[in-house]
């Protein structure tokens, strides 16, 4: 059998192969643990104040694990956060807000190991279908963008502080937003884009030196497939770490799962390769 | 009858006169010209007869430059303007929603600073706009690049009208803008709240800029579009774009 390469994998086969194995429960460990050792009254003692000692370390683990928090900003955003983790991922949502899927993905990155902070761009906003969507896409204005995207980065500093490295990643217009983040911003260890503008003239593309992940639409009518085949070859000629895929015939938006009054477009073997290499790209370059 | 009909004729001689300028024959063709290094191409139109005219920058929709774009390129010539519908898109043109927004969000925005940049550079090439005075206008999409032109080319942009487009509250951002302003707005646009229209108002107002700001309180986003079955009001688009030529001509020519 291959080698699971990833943790979600890891945890699959983990829980197949412990299945015949007595279950790891509270019931389980008193049994096999502490009653070998105490009388029936200590043993109650005991079992309450495991409990107490449980559920207190429970509550302080599960408190920043998955919340919306303010920023400094005056923005909000979704934080997801399983343990202390050492790397962190700044997420920026497509044109339909940071709604239930987003959050989702959030999730899945957060099972892969790194602290998730989702910023809400628009601002409590999630649009109810298309032209809602671009109503408010195209009035965003790009000084509390920045605001927001720069105050998730403090954010992170300051209630993470375990971080050592951070990654930005975006679908759609979120994508354009992380990569004009990784190009005025020190601080990025690497940039994830899907289906986003790319940068074109030469000024630009040379800003862009953290390792840079892309996929996009080969039948995209506007981001057109030539035109990132060549921004691939001028990272490549100027020695930068890009992984940039083109997934032929497949329109904007493919990764998002269809819905009625929105995007049409998905494709699931598309996005779930693209998915897996995010991860394989985000796993190198933060875990490092 | 007759002296009905004579009055009929001199009340309409008298509603020409009113205008300074009636309405003239214009001309258009295709131009292409350099941009960043690229041949793109835009829609030019003028007054047919010769001589100097003050130039508009004009910036189409998420649709592309579609022909509504060309008939208000050719609407505002016929006013005495020398106008460059440029084409943000490359010569592509959405006819649905979903093509618009993957347009929309796919166009590199350096590309369009640079677009609007070699645009005023081409009209400086025309003789009939070379030393006018430059302005700018668009709607939606082009309403917010109407405003990047005049952050992007500062006191060479003379107008800039912004029809329902992003605006900004950011001092950093609008410090570049020399140009008049004359903002369209729907009240009922989702996007835009009242109050960022104000706000915006408010920062380009400290700035010591002249702002106009029109907010039509029924209309809700793209209201001007008389292809927007759902959402053209046409007494609204009349006026906002009577508004317009006001504008231009106070700005422009004045």
């Amino acid at each position: 059998m291959q080698e699971p390469r990833f943790k979600f994998e890891q945890r699959r086969l983990a829980n197949r192969k412990s299945k015949h194995a007595s279950p790891l429960t509270l019931r389980n460990v008193e049994k096999t643990v502490l009653r070998c050792k105490f009388g029936a009254t200590e043993l109650t003692a005991m079992r309450r104040l495991f409990v107490v000692i449980v559920s207190v370390l429970f509550c302080a683990s599960s408190l920043p694990a998955q919340t919306v928090v303010s920023l400094s900003s005056g923005g909000t955003a979704y934080v997801k956060a399983n343990g202390l983790v050492p790397s962190a991922v700044v997420f920026l949502h497509d044109r339909y807000g940071l709604d239930a899927w987003t959050r989702s993905l959030c999730d899945s990155l957060a099972r892969e190991g790194f602290c998730m902070l989702a910023v809400d761009l628009y601002r409590g906003k999630v649009p109810e279908d298309f032209m809602e969507a671009h109503e408010i896409e195209r009035a965003l204005p790009d000084a509390q963008v920045r605001a927001d995207i720069d105050a998730a980065f403090s954010y992170l500093a300051k209630n993470f502080p375990m971080i050592k490295k951070t990654a930005i990643v975006g679908l759609g217009m979120g994508g354009g937003y992380a990569l004009e983040t990784a190009l005025r911003r020190r601080d990025i260890s690497a940039v994830g884009i899907t289906y986003a503008p790319i940068v074109e003239s030469e000024e630009l593309v040379q800003k862009i030196t953290a390792p840079l992940f892309g996929s996009f639409a080969g039948s995209d009518i506007g981001i057109d497939s030539a035109r990132v085949v060549k921004f691939r070859e001028r990272l490549k000629t100027l020695g930068r770490t890009a992984d940039v895929k083109i997934y032929p015939s497949l329109k904007h938006d493919f990764m998002r799962p269809s819905r009625e009054n929105f995007s049409d477009t998905f494709n699931g073997a598309a996005a779930s390769d693209a998915w897996r290499r995010l991860i394989q790209f985000l796993s190198t370059f933060l875990n490092s | 009858m007759k002296t009905s009909l004579s009055l009929f004729l001199a009340l309409g001689l008298f509603a020409t006169t009113l205008d300074a300028k009636p309405a003239s024959k214009t001309v258009s063709r295709t131009v292409t010209y350099k941009s960043g290094g690229e041949d793109v191409s835009a829609y030019l139109a003028m007054p047919e007869a010769k001589g100097k005219y003050p130039a508009v920058i004009m910036i189409h929709e998420w649709w592309g430059l579609n022909d509504w774009v060309k008939q208000m390129a050719d609407a505002l010539a016929a006013e005495g303007y020398v106008v460059l519908a440029v084409d943000l898109y490359r010569s592509k043109v959405a006819t649905s929603p979903q093509d618009a927004q993957a347009l929309m969000n796919g166009t590199p925005k350096d590309r369009v600073a640079t677009d609007l940049k070699s645009a005023y550079a081409y009209l400086e090439t025309l003789e009939e706009a070379k030393g006018q005075k430059v302005g700018s206008v668009g709607w939606c999409m082009g309403g917010s690049y109407s405003l990047l032109a005049a952050r992007e080319l500062g006191e060479k942009i003379s107008a800039s009208v912004i029809c329902y487009g992003r605006v900004s509250q950011d001092k950093a951002e609008l410090s570049s803008v020399k140009a008049s302003v004359l903002g369209i707005f729907g009240g009922k646009d989702r996007g835009i709240p009242v109050e960022g229209v104000q706000a915006f108002e408010k920062e380009l107002k400290a700035a010591g800029r002249d702002v106009e700001l029109k907010i039509y309180e029924n209309a809700g986003h793209a209201f001007m579009n008389p292809n927007n079955k759902a959402g053209y009001i046409e007494a609204d688009a009349k006026d906002a774009w009577a508004r317009t030529l006001a504008f231009f001509k106070k700005t422009l020519k004045g």
